[in-house]
């Protein structure tokens, strides 16, 4: 009978939690078909609960909580563009503005997350839509070797964009590495790891929330949807719409996710 | 108990608190070997067009100007004719795979021309790591007027580009009591002879057969002219337009194949 196993193979460098793609051969050989899951998790996805070479989402630095206060966009009528006897004048003004807000300083572009309203911010989040006029402001997020950015895109009309506070969850991960010097497993009284650091118990990652535990979302497809020259994004569930958004776009599944300290 | 079974799961406690599950993990990203990493080029087609001019006329006074509009259309994946842009396929990953961590770093190669005077700003941050949950990016857009968006999506074990690009409907470019007849498409085009009478074609609009775009560039500006300065007449302000609202973005885009358990 195919067991579900935690084991390791220290010649190979590999610790796993799988079910055993057969119960045909012997368990303390690599070469067994029954270990083809440790030995090619790739080829047997899903037989895998855990792999030490798999990338868990881990932390670099603590979750951070940050407001920006984004400024307003003034007013903008042009001079006129017009003809003698016909004129045309323009309205509004467009700024596009990048906003650094959390240093990690690691030296090396992570992968990273930005939550806002209880989602991953999405590439062109609407975060400020004031009446119909067209007045928006619209935010994506960006890294570099050293920070996280906002990337803010703010329109006026003949009426100015009024300044607005929001607030935004940036998670930074660990490119994560073995360390050599750790063995495939051990417990020194106090932590645990698996996979020569793979996993530690005394460190944080991003997790499926627990009953009771307030999260953000990961989407598991497209986010966003344009329609009559207007975008819907949805993330988490949560909607936002410009309002001459036609279409009928609901967005994706998402996975409710927390744990992060 | 440091380590400890829960069914078929393994925890690792830290004191009180649960450090890391293997049913709590929300995805399973594969190692880094299997990243595909793929240098992408993809283009946006100029849009529909069309024009509006006006011939501004009074005791001294005659000058005209005309403008090129876009025209309202929506373009993607299952359009058809010159509405369709077809998905495009830029790699594959294991087969089991049934999450994809996007990440892009892309620049536009060939910008559009201006919009009424201004440039399109580029809303994805260009030449920067670009983190695009779903898979999705908007990339351009002006006002609540166009958009371009990318989805990077898998369809069984291939990793697909789809582009859309979007125009908002528009019934009147400019009031419609401001054109020449009202906007009859008939009644646009000056047919020789007086200008003035039994109808004016001063200080009027008129179209080039399709009054739902919206502005975009000025094509010709006439200030001071003689003659008569309405649409099919040799004196009027030229109708060809030189604009060129096409896109193309070059780049990477990095996917990470991941799984995620039911």
């Amino acid at each position: 009978m195919a067991l579900t196993r935690f084991t390791g193979f220290a010649s190979h460098d590999a610790v796993a939690l799988f079910k055993e793609a057969s119960a045909s051969g012997v368990q303390t050989n690599w070469w067994s078909v029954r270990n083809s899951p440790i030995r090619v998790p790739g080829s047997n996805l899903s037989n895998v609960y855990f792999h030490s070479d798999f990338d868990y989402y881990e932390l670099a630095r603590p979750k951070a909580t940050i407001t920006v206060s984004h400024t307003s966009v003034p007013v903008y009528i042009s001079p006129d563009i017009g003809i003698p006897g016909l004129v045309i004048k323009l309205t509004g003004q467009t700024r596009l503005n990048d906003i650094p807000i959390f240093t990690h300083g690691l030296g090396y572009v992570p992968r990273y997350m930005v939550a806002f309203g209880g989602a991953v911010l999405t590439n062109g989040t609407l975060v400020q839509d004031v009446g119909t006029d067209g007045r928006t402001r619209i935010i994506s997020a960006f890294a570099d070797a050293n920070k996280i950015y906002l990337r803010e895109l703010a329109r006026s009309t003949a009426t100015a964009l009024p300044a607005v506070s929001k607030t935004y969850e940036v998670m930074v991960f660990k490119h994560p590495t073995k360390d050599p010097s750790k063995p495939l497993f051990s417990f020194d009284g106090s932590v645990v790891q698996i996979g020569r650091g793979a996993v530690s118990s005394d460190k944080n990652y991003l997790r499926r929330v627990l009953p009771a535990e307030s999260s953000f979302d990961i989407d598991r497809g497209p986010t966003m949807d344009i329609a009559n020259g207007s975008i819907r994004v949805v993330s988490g569930g949560n909607v936002y719409s410009e309002p001459h958004y036609t279409g009928s776009f609901v967005g994706p599944a998402f996975i409710p996710v927390g744990g992060v300290v | 108990m440091p380590l400890r079974r829960r069914g078929t799961a393994i925890e690792l406690v830290h004191g009180s608190r649960t450090g890391w599950a293997s049913d709590a993990a929300p995805v399973h990203l594969l190692p880094p070997a299997n990243t595909v990493s793929i240098t992408s080029t993809f283009s946006f087609p100029d849009f529909q067009k069309n024009n509006v001019m006006f011939w501004s006329k009074t005791a001294s006074i005659n000058a005209g100007i005309s403008f090129g509009t876009i025209l309202p259309g929506e373009y993607g994946p299952g359009k058809s004719g010159i509405y369709l842009l077809s998905d495009v396929t830029i790699g594959t990953v294991p087969a089991g795979v049934n999450y994809i961590d996007v990440r892009v770093n892309m620049n536009r190669s060939a910008s559009p021309s201006p919009f009424l005077y201004g440039t399109i700003y580029r809303i994805l941050p260009v030449a920067q790591e670009t983190f695009l949950p779903g898979g999705s990016a908007l990339l351009e857009g002006v006002g609540d007027i166009y958009k371009r968006t990318i989805s990077i999506i898998l369809v069984g074990t291939n990793i697909i580009l789809r582009r859309y690009q979007s125009v908002r409907s528009n019934d009147w470019v400019l009031p419609q009591s401001s054109f020449k007849d009202s906007g009859k498409a008939a009644t646009q085009v000056w047919p020789g002879g007086l200008f003035d009478s039994p109808l004016p074609w001063n200080n009027k609009w008129t179209h080039g057969g399709d009054h739902t775009g919206w502005l975009s560039n000025e094509i010709e500006k006439l200030p001071a002219e003689g003659g008569v300065l309405a649409r099919g007449s040799g004196d009027a302000p030229s109708t060809a337009d030189t604009s060129n609202y096409a896109s193309t973005w070059t780049g990477n885009i990095t996917v990470r194949p991941g799984y995620i358990h039911a």
